[in-house]
């Protein structure tokens, strides 16, 4: 089963209000059950800027060829050549097994919190 | 709680949107495509079983039977073949392994059904018409369940 994300501490708020955090509304399925439509996240930024994704991180991308659109995937898998392949949780939703593996450049931070 | 208010103020406030979007098709997957084309050809098998040939000797008659038996075939062919093609695109795509561990029979349901589709295509079979929509009741049963959606199984006659 895929590991959850926790609904947001005190700490992930004064985070955020502090600017270490960014918000976003979450539109689509394709990541239920971990994060039903219209949740609303909680993402660090920073989160890998001394340590690499991992897989089982959730984590906000940027999309491989529709330049206006963040996605939110997990990392299934780092494959040899360094680049991410990123499932959706819901067996249904589009990911790197249609639109390929990611840059780790494109990977803009780890979801840590959802607000609901 | 207050950090309650909190979160649903800024949950509520104007935020960018992150998309958790799926496939083109994926938001469409509906049992319903295979269930209309199995009751077409329900419905063909019983019009077949309902006609009586027109008596020796009326040629105009049995032009007319002979056309009417014809395009009713024709149709419940097309129309098992259609519901056939529906069910096995909704298995082999809509359908992934995690289902197959919630739905062990989720195979041989497929298997099943798909094999009354080329039934219903062969024959004129009442029993096998009426097999199929069973059997495509139950693949609509585990489909919703799968996206946690309760719809009602419902045919168009």
């Amino acid at each position: 089963m895929h590991e959850t994300i926790p609904k947001s501490s005190w700490r992930e708020i004064f985070a955020w209000r502090f600017g270490r955090r960014r918000a976003l509304r979450v539109e689509g399925e394709s990541m239920t059950p971990t994060l039903l439509p219209g949740a609303v996240i909680f993402f660090d930024p920073a989160a890998y800027d001394k340590l690499p994704p991992q897989v089982g991180d959730v984590v906000v991308s940027r999309h491989p060829f529709q330049a206006e659109v963040h996605i939110v995937k997990r990392v299934a898998e780092i494959r040899e050549d360094g680049r991410y392949m990123l499932h959706s949780d819901n067996p249904a939703g589009s990911d790197s097994r249609g639109f390929g593996s990611m840059p780790r450049g494109h990977i803009l931070g780890r979801v840590t919190s959802r607000l609901r | 709680m207050l950090k309650e208010l909190i979160a649903n103020r800024i949950a509520n406030g104007p935020l960018e949107e992150v998309s958790a979007h799926c496939d083109g098709p994926c938001g469409v997957y509906d049992p319903a495509s295979a269930r209309i084309a199995a009751e077409a050809a329900l419905s063909m098998t019983k019009k077949l079983l309902a006609l009586t040939p027109p008596a020796m000797g009326d040629t105009q008659a049995m032009v007319a039977y002979l056309n009417t038996f014809s395009r009713y075939t024709t149709i419940k062919e097309q129309q098992a073949h259609l519901a056939k093609e529906e069910l096995l695109v909704l298995w082999t795509d809509y359908f992934k392994p995690v289902h197959l561990a919630a739905y062990p029979n989720l195979h041989e349901t497929f298997w099943k059904a798909a094999k009354l589709c080329s039934a219903v295509k062969v024959e004129v079979n009442l029993d096998h018409a009426n097999e199929l929509m069973a059997a495509i009741q139950e693949i609509h049963n585990i489909f919703w369940a799968t996206k946690s959606r309760d719809v009602t199984y419902y045919t168009a006659s």
